[in-house]
Parts: C-alpha cells; sequence; structure tokens
C-alpha cells in the first residue's frame, strides 16, 4: 500500500510518499509560500528517489496546494497513492485513535475548530478538497493529542469550578503525541522491551515547539503542553507557564484585546522574549560559548531555558518512578548535545549518568549516551511524524475485516464518500 | 518580650499578643477593613478593645514591646525583617507600582500603629524576602519584560516567614547529629495557598509560586497553575474582562472548584468522602510533581518539611510522598526525613521581633 502523508504547516505542506508496510519512501517534497502570492512564487522543492526538483506555481491556499501535489504525483503511475494520511493536531476527547475520514467525521471535526483554531483549519481544507476530488481514494487522520488520551485525571484537570471543567472542556490535551509514541517505541525496540512494560521520559525538543511526556507501560501519562501548546517548556517564540495574573494584566493593559495578547505570547515570548534577539536556541548557545565579552541577557536565556528542562525532567521522572529510558528526539534533542548534558547533569540522583564522549559523538541513531554504568538509559532517537502517521493509516485501514468491529463502526462507510453539502460550508478557502 | 503581631490581608486584619514565656496567645482575633486610613485607625482602636477585655478576665494588660507586622510582598527591595525607621516609609512608596494593591494599606496600617503605640517600636517582616536572592534562572519568565508592562516582573514566595523557620530547625536537628553539610529540603507550607519550595541549606532554588500567589499549587479557592490559553479562551467564551475572570481564578476555583463546596486540606486528605476524590488526587499529583523539580534543582532531597496551618496533613500526605520518590531514587540514597514544623506563623514572627530588638545593629536613623 503506498500512503500519502501530508503535514501541513502554516505557510507550508509537506508531504512524504511510502510504501508500507516495507517502509519505503518513493518521494517527498515540501510546498513553500502557500498563500496569497507573495514577492516570490509559491514553490514545490521534491525528491524522487536521489534526484532533486522544484517547481514554481501559484499555491493560493492548502487546497491548491494539495492539488497541485497530487497532480505531481499522477504523473507517474508508480507514485499513485493507495491511502493518504493526516496529520492534525487537535483531537479533542473525541478522537483518541486514528480515524477514517468521512462526513460524519468532518462535521465532528468542525466541532473542535474552537479548540484549535490556527492548527487544525488547514489540516481540514485539505481533507475537504480530498474527499472532493478523489472520492475514493481512503483518508487518515492522525491525532497529536490521541496519545494522551490516557493521562489520568489527577494530572488532566485545572483547578476550575465544575463547569468550566465540563462545560467549556477545559482540560490538559496534551500535544506532539504522535512523536512521542514513535519515539517511545523506537526506544523500546532499542533496548529490547516491550512497549507494554516501557517506562520512559520521553523530550521532543524542536527548534519551533517542545514538550516533555511521562510513559508509563507504554502510555503517556503526562505531558507539558495543555489545553493549548503553549504551556510548559520555554519555546522558541511561545512563552510556556506563566502565572495567569500576568495574563490578565496584559489583558486589562490591552483594553482585552484578546488577539494581541495571544499573538504576543504565541509569536514573542520565549527564547525570543528572554534574549531579545534570536528565537533559536542553538544561537543563544553559540554565541554564550563564542569568545568575546559575555551576553549577560544571552546568558540568562540559556540558564532559563534548561532550568525549565531540568524542573520537568526532574517532575516527571518522579511520577514514573524509575524509567528504562530518558529519551531525547526532534531538531535540538538530536543534534545539541550541550542541551542534553544541561538536562542530565547532577541528575545522578534519578540514576542518571550521562556519557560526555558519547554526548558530543552521536553519529547514527537510535543512540545510547548513558555511561555504562548508568542504571537510566539516556537516548538519542530520530523522530518520524511522518512514517509514524504512515504507520498508523497503514494499521488502521489494513486491520479491515480482521478486526472486530462494533454495529456503531459498521454502520460507517469505511471509504470516503462525497461529503454532504453541510459539511462542506466549513472548508476554508 | 510581649510581641503584637499583626497580619494584614486583603480583606482583614489578623491581630495576635504573644507575651513572654508562653505557648498561647494572651489575646487574637481579626478586625474586618483596615485599608485606608481611617479604617486603620478604627481596626486598631478595636485591637486595642479586644486586648482590653482580655486583660479585664486575666491580671492587666500587657504592654506590646515590638509589633511585629507581618507583610505579603516586599519586592526586591526588603531582603530581611527591618526595623521600622523614617527611610521605610521611601522604601515602601517605591515598591507602589509593582504592588499597588498592598503597599497602601500597609503603609496607612504602619502609621496608624505609630500612633495608637507610640514608642513601641515596629518589626516589618515580609513573606517574599525569603525568596528575594532566587536564583534568575528560576525567577525569570520567558517574556520580554518590556512587553509585561511591569519591568520588574519575576517568580517570588509567598510563605517565606515558615519556609525558613522550618528550614532552620532542620540544620539545628542536623547539626545535633554531627550532619553539617547544607541540607537539601523540600519545604511544603500548607495553607490556604500551598506552596513548595526547594531549599538547599538557607537559600531557595525554586518556588511553586510566581509573579502573584496566584500562581503554582491550587489553593484553597484559587485555581494554580493554567495554560496561559484558558485565561484568553475565558475571555473569549465568557466575554469576561479581566476582573471577572481574576475574581474566578481567585476566588471560586481551587480545592473549592474542585470539590464544590468550600473545604480545608484536612477534610481533603483526611475524609474519604467521595466528592474529595478528584481534588485530593489532583493536589497529591500536583506535590509530587512539584517534589520531582524540586529534586532535580538540589541534586536529591534529605528530608521534607512541613508548615502552615494544616502542617498535620504532612504525617498522611509525607509518607506518601516519600514512598513515591524513594521509588524514583536510585540505591544508596540516605533515607529521606519527614518533618512536621509545628510552630504557628504568628511565633515565628513573634520571635523574629524579637530577635531584631536585641540585635546590636538595630538601625535608628
Amino acid at each position: 500500500m503506498k500512503v500519502l502523508v501530508f503535514n501541513c504547516g502554516s505557510s507550508s505542506l509537506k508531504y512524504r510518499l511510502l510504501k508500507m508496510p516495507e517502509e519505503v519512501e518513493l518521494t517527498g517534497g515540501e510546498a513553500q509560500r502557500v498563500g496569497p502570492p507573495t514577492a516570490k512564487p509559491s514553490v514545490i522543492f521534491y525528491q524522487i528517489g536521489r534526484e532533486k526538483f522544484t517547481r514554481e506555481v501559484p499555491m493560493r491556499d492548502h487546497a491548491a496546494a494539495f492539488e497541485e501535489v497530487m497532480k505531481l504525483l499522477l504523473e507517474s503511475p508508480e507514485l499513485k497513492p493507495d491511502a493518504v494520511g493526516h496529520r492534525l493536531v487537535h483531537g479533542g476527547t473525541e478522537f483518541c485513535d486514528p480515524t477514517v475520514v468521512n462526513g460524519s467525521v468532518m462535521t465532528r471535526l468542525e466541532t473542535l475548530r474552537d479548540l484549535a483554531p490556527l492548527h487544525n483549519p488547514p489540516a481540514m481544507a485539505l481533507m475537504y478538497a480530498c474527499s472532493q476530488r478523489y472520492p475514493d481514494l481512503p483518508q487518515v487522520a492522525v491525532f497529536d493529542t490521541a496519545f494522551h488520551a490516557t493521562i489520568p485525571a489527577c494530572a488532566r484537570t485545572y483547578a476550575l469550578p465544575r463547569e468550566f471543567r465540563e462545560d467549556l472542556g477545559i482540560r490538559k490535551y496534551g500535544f506532539h503525541g504522535t512523536s512521542h509514541q514513535f519515539v517511545m517505541e523506537e526506544a523500546a525496540a532499542f533496548l529490547k522491551k516491550p512497549v507494554p512494560s516501557f517506562n520512559a521520559v520521553s523530550c521532543h525538543l524542536g527548534s519551533g515547539g517542545a514538550s516533555l511526556c511521562a510513559i508509563v507501560r507504554g502510555r503517556s501519562v503526562d505531558n507539558t503542553m495543555g489545553y493549548s501548546p503553549l504551556q510548559g517548556l520555554v519555546m522558541s517564540t511561545r512563552c510556556g507557564d506563566l502565572d495567569p495574573a500576568m495574563i490578565l494584566s496584559l489583558l486589562a493593559q490591552t483594553q482585552g484585546d484578546r488577539q494581541r495578547v495571544s499573538a504576543l505570547l504565541n509569536n514573542q515570548c520565549g527564547v525570543l522574549g528572554l534574549s531579545g534577539s534570536t528565537a533559536d536556541i542553538r544561537d543563544v548557545l553559540a554565541q554564550q560559548t563564542a569568545p568575546g565579552t559575555p551576553n549577560p541577557r544571552l546568558e540568562q536565556t540559556a540558564a532559563v531555558y534548561t532550568w525549565r528542562l531540568r524542573k520537568y525532567l526532574g517532575a516527571y521522572l518522579a511520577v514514573v518512578g524509575r524509567p528504562d529510558a530518558v529519551i531525547f528526539t526532534d531538531t535540538i534533542g538530536e543534534t545539541v548535545p550541550q542541551v542534553r548534558w544541561a538536562m542530565a547533569s547532577g541528575m545522578e540522583g534519578f540514576g542518571i549518568r550521562l556519557d560526555a564522549r558519547r554526548n558530543d559523538s552521536v553519529t547514527h541513531y537510535p543512540a545510547d549516551v548513558a555511561a555504562d554504568e548508568s542504571p537510566v538509559r539516556l537516548l538519542v532517537v530520530r523522530t518520524n511524524e511522518e512514517l509514524a502517521i504512515a504507520r498508523r493509516t497503514h494499521q488502521t485501514l489494513d486491520r479491515g475485516p480482521a478486526r472486530a468491529e462494533t454495529p456503531r463502526e459498521r454502520s460507517q462507510p469505511r471509504r470516503a464518500k462525497t461529503l454532504p453539502a453541510s459539511a462542506k460550508k466549513g472548508a476554508r478557502a | 518580650m510581649n510581641v503584637l503581631v499583626l497580619k494584614p490581608s486583603r480583606q482583614k486584619l489578623e491581630f495576635s499578643l504573644l507575651t513572654q514565656g508562653s505557648e498561647r496567645s494572651f489575646c487574637a482575633g481579626q478586625v474586618g477593613d483596615y485599608r485606608s486610613e481611617e479604617a486603620s485607625r478604627t481596626a486598631l482602636e478595636e485591637v486595642k478593645g479586644a486586648i482590653a477585655r482580655a486583660a479585664s478576665a486575666n491580671t492587666g494588660a500587657p504592654l506590646p514591646s515590638v509589633i511585629a507586622v507581618r507583610g505579603v510582598y516586599g519586592g526586591a527591595e526588603f531582603r530581611e525583617p527591618t526595623l521600622v525607621s523614617p527611610n521605610t516609609f521611601a522604601r515602601l512608596e517605591r515598591l507602589i507600582p509593582s504592588a499597588p494593591l498592598h503597599i497602601p494599606p500597609l503603609l496607612n496600617l504602619i502609621r496608624a500603629c505609630q500612633a495608637a503605640w507610640l514608642e513601641t517600636p515596629l518589626a516589618l517582616v515580609f513573606e517574599t524576602s525569603f525568596f528575594a536572592d532566587l536564583p534568575a534562572r528560576e525567577h525569570l519568565y520567558a517574556i520580554d519584560p518590556n512587553l509585561t508592562g511591569r519591568p520588574g516582573v519575576r517568580r517570588f514566595g509567598y510563605h517565606g516567614i515558615l519556609h525558613a523557620a522550618a528550614c532552620q530547625q532542620i540544620a539545628r536537628k542536623r547539626r545535633a547529629l554531627g550532619m553539617n553539610a547544607p541540607a537539601r529540603v523540600l519545604s511544603i507550607c500548607l495553607e490556604a495557598r500551598p506552596e513548595l519550595a526547594a531549599v538547599l541549606g538557607p537559600n531557595p532554588l525554586l518556588v511553586t509560586s510566581g509573579a502573584t500567589p496566584l500562581e503554582g499549587l491550587p489553593g484553597q479557592t484559587a485555581c494554580g497553575e493554567l495554560d496561559p490559553s484558558i485565561v484568553l479562551m475565558l475571555a473569549q467564551k465568557k466575554g469576561w474582562g479581566a476582573e471577572q475572570i481574576n475574581d474566578t481564578l481567585t476566588r471560586q476555583s481551587g480545592w473549592l472548584g474542585l470539590v464544590g463546596r468550600s473545604t480545608t486540606l484536612a477534610e481533603i486528605f483526611g475524609s474519604r468522602r467521595r466528592e474529595c476524590q478528584l481534588a485530593r488526587d489532583v493536589l497529591q499529583y500536583r506535590l509530587l510533581l512539584a517534589c520531582g523539580a524540586g529534586m532535580a534543582a538540589l541534586g536529591g532531597v534529605d528530608a521534607v518539611v512541613f508548615s502552615g496551618r494544616s502542617a498535620a496533613v504532612g504525617v498522611g500526605l509525607g509518607l506518601w510522598l516519600k514512598q513515591k520518590i524513594e521509588s524514583a531514587q536510585t540505591d544508596g540514597n540516605a533515607p529521606i526525613t519527614i518533618e512536621i514544623f509545628q510552630e504557628s506563623v504568628d511565633r515565628v514572627l513573634a520571635d523574629t521581633a524579637a530577635a531584631l530588638m536585641l540585635t546590636p545593629r538595630r538601625k535608628s536613623k
């Protein structure tokens, strides 16, 4: 089965075509500058085998980008996808598993727009476009929140009145689940441990967003992100934890301009807010160690960034007990030894001993950078969300007749049908 | 030494007169509004009246030798207890922009005290002083301070008086046993707004509260830690302004919000009532997270100490935490001791004020 995986950014569309279950990548690429025309034209960078190509073509929105990607693939018969897997950031409380897309699923997704106003709509636009143009192509939605459906009440509940918790759906949802689950499974396989008895703290440290996940018996029991992807760690431009009173004073200061406050907290805080000059922690660390006069603001930025990571690592180690492994992944986790070192040093009481030489010379993945005598293994694992989505898509569609279905599931069509008119209205240009 | 302890808070003024050599206070109570200049004068008249009434039933009214005033927020300005001198007023006035609700009533109260008890020295003791030197990596938020409108905004703790006293007691006990290395202590203050501080020797390295006491562990009616987006979402969904949201987050949330009625820590942890289950689970779990973070900050832990009005809850809670913490630690760590610090904040304040009176470097400017 050839699975086409889509991962929507705000102005980009990444795709990969994978032959499953062999996990062979046939082609992949990224449509950039998706949106209204800018100074530079919209373009698709893509790769088939080892050859690289570019194609300039206007793409006014994600649906148009999808159309162009499909056209490009259908030019070669061997690249015709059999199924599509979509990454969706937010599945609310409804979607705890990868879900075959159909009209009723789209209707239910529409009700989640409020929870993920920024993140879900581009992917949904793609899903609408796909079911209209290729009604026979099965689509599976894979949710970032799904892995966190197992977070228990003690960890997901905010201490708010019942009305807020129940009627407004205010709770911790957790994010980056697809990646946390993927690297946890890779780590368990690497250590030859069965997933159902695998305990870990997974650190997804991206160059943009970042979160830690506490994993007990292969299930997520906590995540540093909360109701939204804003809570928790210091991220590139997101604030992470703040005193709620600070948000209230920002609201008062802006005469209640929520959008301005939201833009500030999402786009101008984090590493950027602390450093005042860069949103990338790698720049901060590089300038910090560069010769010349020390820059106190950069030193503070690095200190706050790593201190927050250490606090949450300690918190999750207390929750998990003695884990099999601490996993580092995504851009910062995979490629910045300094951050791993800052997190793992001085944690001997928790059974964590880093081997500095191994940590500095990671050349292949997964790599174990713990000292031989370390009771807890420290693994650097390369995340691959697209592969994870392809696996789930394949599993979901392949399970087919072998899987015992509930009557409710059976009544829903397995294959996507043309959507009802009511569901189309929500599609965004 | 007789010490009159005054604890002004948002809505009331608590007082307590502690006499020399007596465990119990001679007279204690609370009066309502004290915040304006006039109200503070009236409030102190009521305090005087209460002391006089208590005296008539005993034998003569003891005169305070010193008045200890507890301040909630002293910023980075007040790093230790101070005897009030003329320049204290200017120092307090500098704090008004960062604590506009706390400082003006405190100034009124101090002036009224000086008028009501002429010649009686006043000791000013702040809850935040213990945290004045909290390291920058812990006290800074990931936000450009120039964008917050309050450039000095940073994290503090708000139960420093009890944390400091409880940690000193642990240090004394350890010294008596010949242990001189600085203790790594998780200090848990169980008050209406519980707070955990990770303390190395005399220095706090981490605290759960934030720029205000609203952040951190859930309180009796205050929400504690929240995703920042939740505040924005309430503004949108409810159409509420900052004040209305603040009221809900500070007065209708916390254990009250979780249980659905007002409750106490003793009930949450002491009873098996079903409606308390969620509050118990959430509080226990948040404490465990804070303990783990504290252990990472301290590089391990030697003792857990509970203080505050509900310190006794720590007996059971401490055992649960100890078992969890020890299972996260590798073998070979020394066992963790659990301590209950029994003294009231009034007693600690009285002792602090008495000690200030006796120190030779007394400021008299």
